[in-house]
């Protein structure tokens, strides 16, 4: 809804109107946040068709398990998108994190302390941006990209470039048992999606964050703190972030300060697949989801493939193009059939 | 969405994955034929990226896997430690190729596939960036950056024998072991040398812009350079271009002339080394790194152990002395 | 009315109109003081040549960023613009054919993007991101991701000079100036910022909403291919790395030249000076020898600091325009105010 008509709406006193933007900002239901499951199914179809072993325990095992770190991240970057907003800095955030908490853990020998030192320098990282983005009032992509360099560079700095391990195998292992041969990180990311879902739809922040996406003047008429909601919101992405570079550490028993760099493409790219509207208001942890499994089981089906590197590349292209669309024909239709 | 809006998705899925069959099928030529003819070995090989010394290194594998008759599945990560993960397990556990042949994105992160070789018996081997934890690893063979570094440096010596230099360090990825390992190699063997003195480092992070642009830089702040020390022959066509805009390129004799060496020994470095316009170029033995990786993994599969199980291949410094003799056995003077 | 203060008064305008003139104007001072070196002519030459690309490719981005999209797919663009140039059905033909081939192929790659965003629902983001890696695929297959050298009657477009000035920088000014000029005064222009502003309204006006945003990617698709020729050329060779992470430069300067993401408001004069700014910086962490460590921390300070500062005084703008519409000032993100809620 444009701004100055939600404005004019509020201040013509007409609850009615302000109740008609709750509802229709509230989650609207999950069966929509399914929206791109078929696309997803129609790509693991063909995926198996032309790979041996795709739909192999094993196999789907290690999809799992390889889109881990991407899954948790892509938490906290559903969370700023739906206030409207973005972030760049997840994949420096991860890099630090992880080197924080590797740097910890092999100078001092305490796990404890070096997890919690890693979750403390991704969350305070993610304050400062929010901070910046709400209280100063900065565009995110913006204040994100300056983070970008700052962090990451800093990092590499702080580590002279080089990467730290070895970590102790226990937090090795954490990647790779698990109950019923699932490694404990994808039990973590289904938990964290769960908690991460339900503070969306059932919490007073949660629904917030909803509302200061849809629209942050009403937002602010209708009493929320805006700028505490804004600023709270990179600091949760930061959070999820740190999550994700202690995991990613645990994978590669190491933490480097590149290591995340890469993967801010396939979070961003992840929760957009997945249907969360980039302009803010609309979306959940279930899109999400769907997004990243999408996008893991295209890289794995294309690794089983051998394709061409290069080759990778257009086909990975053409495919997040054909699924964003078919959520976009769905809308589209849709549009078509309201307007008459 | 009505019955139209399905049929056009379908159809479109549909286009997409012809084409990806068709990618697919040209590619698989080096893999998956391997399943009809008669039980193939198959070997996995990851890259970190792909360029023009990675294509020479793919190229080496290649060919001695041939003559070995093996088949070979390419994987390449883009840079990226954890998708390189993620390729090496599909290709250990659903691919079940017979070894890996790695070169590691990161030395300390590969430690996580390496064992989970280990733990499949499937033989790892490393070439070109060293593996930290050598504990799971079966074969070996990389160069050795610190003293590639420190070839450089003695040619910088004898250099700077005749007149002081000045020199322009350019400074490879921030983050690369190698290119750690080739600075660091640099800088302490010419710590303390009173004729040398490094008047500016420059940060390319491997990007050929950067490098071009921190040149000229460079050279417009201090015009009394004289020597540059490049760390990679990928960079050599940036600095070239760098020096010919300032009017520096010079033959050596010119008294323009500036002493410039670099690593890897590819074709550009051969090139620049017969136009004189390079002085040294230590080349990196990449027929070596495919021809005893592929052996290694012959004996491997065959249940022995392989010995030595660490190579170092030093770089084979070929300088304008030893040209004519040396050029041959450069894999860029060879194309 | 005294002079003086008519004076005063119209730089205060030019200021506030581009912020970040000030701001180039006292990195250069304080660089020239601290560096003899500096204060050349050749130096300011160098600079020039090194922000041509970046301002050609740039003012595409504004644009679309004007258009309150984006694109993501520069780089990539750049790098399959120059594998076009060396591949080998382009790169014997004579020199003004291949510029013409590579500028064709750069404005379809823009097209596609345009068509793509104009025609369906996908966010400009994804088109781009999709686009992106396609664009780099195609390219690495094309050069089979190796390095091809130029040939020499390729690079006069990077390396040359006319009449003293050098290529880049002549074409970097022609494209600015005409760029500028297409903005202000053309249809086109007006209906790119009109588009960006509010698309529902201005469709609603009978404005060809599509055919503007397919010409505005398009153009930011050409200009990217005429930025890659000369870059290449001033390479001298086409590599595998070529472009990447670009994107990420090229938005950078048009945000630090005050166009505002969310569309419908731009300047193409602020792009260039973001260009300028960006080169200045990096040329002036070379000229005082600082570890290679920090450069990326100072970029993103620099970065931080403009959209900082301009924010600040954007401020008192803000506070008018926010109860008239969407037409939010450049810098500055939605949190309008700290000092309510």
């Amino acid at each position: 809804m444009e701004p100055s008509a939600a404005i004019s709406a509020a201040t013509t006193a007409q609850p009615g109107r302000l109740a008609r933007l709750r509802d229709r900002t509230r989650h609207v239901g999950w069966l929509a946040d399914l929206a791109m499951l078929p696309a997803l199914i129609v790509l693991i179809l063909v995926l198996s068709t032309m790979t041996d072993g795709l739909l192999t325990s094993s196999n789907l095992i290690n999809v799992l398990s390889q889109s881990a770190v991407v899954a948790i991240a892509a938490i906290g970057a559903t969370f700023v998108i739906l206030t409207g907003g973005i972030d760049l800095s997840t994949g420096s955030v991860i890099g630090a994190s992880g080197v924080a908490s590797a740097w910890i853990i092999t100078s001092s020998g305490n796990l404890a302390a070096g997890i919690a030192v890693g979750l403390f320098t991704g969350t305070m990282i993610g304050l400062v941006v929010g901070a910046v983005v709400a209280r100063l009032n900065v565009v995110p992509f913006a204040v994100t990209l300056a983070a970008l360099y700052v962090v990451s560079g800093g990092t590499t700095l702080l580590s002279h470039g080089k990467t730290i391990a070895p970590v102790p195998m226990g937090f090795i292992r954490f990647s790779i048992d698990g109950p019923g041969g699932i490694p404990y990180a994808v039990w973590l990311v289904v938990l964290l999606y769960v908690i991460a879902q339900v503070v969306l739809t059932r919490t007073a922040w949660g629904r917030r964050v909803v509302h200061v996406g849809a629209s942050i003047e009403v937002a602010r008429i209708s009493g929320v703190n805006v700028v505490r909601t804004g600023t709270s919101v990179y600091a949760v992405a930061g959070f999820f972030s740190a999550i994700a570079g202690l995991v990613l550490t645990s994978g590669l028993a190491g933490a480097g300060a590149s290591m995340g760099n890469p993967l801010l493409l396939n979070i961003v790219g992840a929760v957009v697949l997945g249907g969360t509207r980039l302009s803010g208001g609309r979306g959940s942890l279930l899109r999400t989801g769907i997004g990243v499994l999408f996008l893991g089981f295209l890289s794995n089906g294309m690794s089983l493939l051998g394709l061409q590197s290069y080759d990778q590349l257009i086909v990975t292209g053409a495919f997040i193009f054909l699924a964003a669309s078919a959520d976009g024909l769905f809308r589209w239709r849709r549009r078509r059939a309201v307007r008459g | 969405m009505n019955r139209f809006g399905v049929a056009r998705y379908v159809a479109a899925v549909a286009v997409a994955s012809l084409t990806l069959a068709g990618c697919g099928s040209s590619a698989s030529s080096d893999g998956s034929d391997a399943a009809t003819s008669a039980k193939k070995r198959t070997i996995g090989v990851s890259f970190d990226l792909l360029n023009a010394i990675r294509q020479a290194e793919k190229a080496s594998i290649q060919k001695a896997a041939e003559a070995a008759g093996y088949s070979v599945v390419f994987d390449v990560a883009d840079q990226d430690a954890q998708k390189q993960a993620s390729q090496i397990q599909d290709l250990i556990q659903t691919k079940k190729v017979d070894a890996v042949i790695v070169i590691a994105q990161d030395g300390q992160q590969i430690a996580s596939s390496a064992s989970l070789a280990k733990a499949r018996k499937v033989p790892f081997l490393a070439i070109d960036r060293a593996v930290a934890d050598q504990q799971n690893v079966t074969f070996q063979i990389t160069g050795d950056p610190v003293a590639d570094g420190k070839a450089v440096a003695d040619e910088f010596l004898a250099a700077a024998k005749t007149k002081p230099l000045k020199v322009l360090e350019l400074v490879g990825g921030l983050t690369d072991q190698n290119a750690i390992g080739r600075r660091d190699g640099f800088n302490a063997a010419l710590a303390g040398q009173p004729n040398i003195t490094i008047v500016s480092q420059v940060p390319t992070d491997w990007n050929p812009t950067q490098a071009l642009d921190g040149t000229s830089n460079a050279l417009q702040k201090d015009p009394t350079i004289n020597a540059i020390y490049i760390p990679s022959d990928f960079l050599l066509p940036s600095v070239q271009s760098a020096l010919t805009a300032a009017k520096k390129l010079a033959p050596i004799g010119d008294p323009k002339h500036i002493f410039m060496v670099t690593i890897d020994g590819d074709q550009n470095g051969c090139k620049a080394m017969q136009a004189k316009t390079l002085d040294a170029d230590i080349a990196t033995p990449v027929e070596e790194f495919g021809k005893q990786a592929i052996a290694a993994v012959t004996t491997a599969v065959g249940g022995k152990p392989v010995d030595p199980k660490t190579v170092q291949a030093k770089g084979l410094t070929l300088n304008q002395a030893n040209f004519a003799t040396t050029s041959s056995q450069v894999w860029g003077c060879a194309s | 009315m005294n002079p003086a203060t008519v004076v005063h008064g119209r730089l205060r305008a030019g200021v506030r109109r581009e912020p970040l003139l000030p701001v180039l104007v006292i990195l250069l001072l304080a660089l020239a003081a601290s560096f003899q070196e500096f204060a050349t002519v050749a130096n300011f030459r160098n600079i020039a040549v090194q922000a041509s690309p970046l301002i050609i490719a740039a003012v595409g981005m504004t644009y679309v960023i004007m258009t309150a999209g984006i694109d993501l797919s520069v780089g990539s663009m750049l790098f399959l613009a120059a594998a076009i140039e060396s591949s080998q059905a382009i790169v014997g033909l004579p020199t003004a054919l291949v510029f013409a081939a590579v500028c064709a192929a750069g404005a379809l790659m823009g097209l596609l993007n345009g068509v793509a965003v104009a025609f369906t629902q996908v966010p400009a983001l994804i088109v781009t991101l999709a686009t992106m890696q396609v664009f780099r695929g195609a390219g690495g297959h094309i050069t089979g991701q190796q390095n091809i050298n130029l040939p020499a009657n390729l690079l006069g477009i990077g390396t040359g000079s006319l009449l003293g000035v050098p290529t880049p920088v002549l074409l970097a000014v022609a494209v600015a100036l005409a760029g500028g000029f297409v903005f202000s005064r053309t249809t086109f222009g007006r209906y790119v910022q009109a588009v960006g502003s509010s698309p529902d309204a201005a469709a609603n006006a009978g404005l060809p909403v599509r055919s503007v945003l397919v010409g505005a990617y398009a153009l930011a698709g050409l200009l990217a291919a005429v930025a890659s020729l000369t870059q290449t050329a001033r390479l001298g060779a086409v590599q595998p790395s070529i472009g990447q992470g670009y994107e990420l430069t090229v938005i950078t300067a048009v945000v630090l030249g005050g166009t505002t993401l969310f569309g419908g408001r731009g300047s193409i004069g602020g792009t260039v000076l973001g260009a300028l700014v960006l080169t200045t910086v990096q040329t002036g962490l070379v000229f005082s020898g600082a570890s290679p460590y920090i450069f990326d921390i100072v970029r993103g300070s620099v970065l931080l600091a403009a959209v900082l500062a301009a924010g600040a005084r954007w401020r008192n703008l803000a506070h008018a325009v926010r109860l008239t519409g969407r037409r939010r000032p450049s810098r500055d993100g939605p949190y309008n105010s700290a000092t309510s809620a």
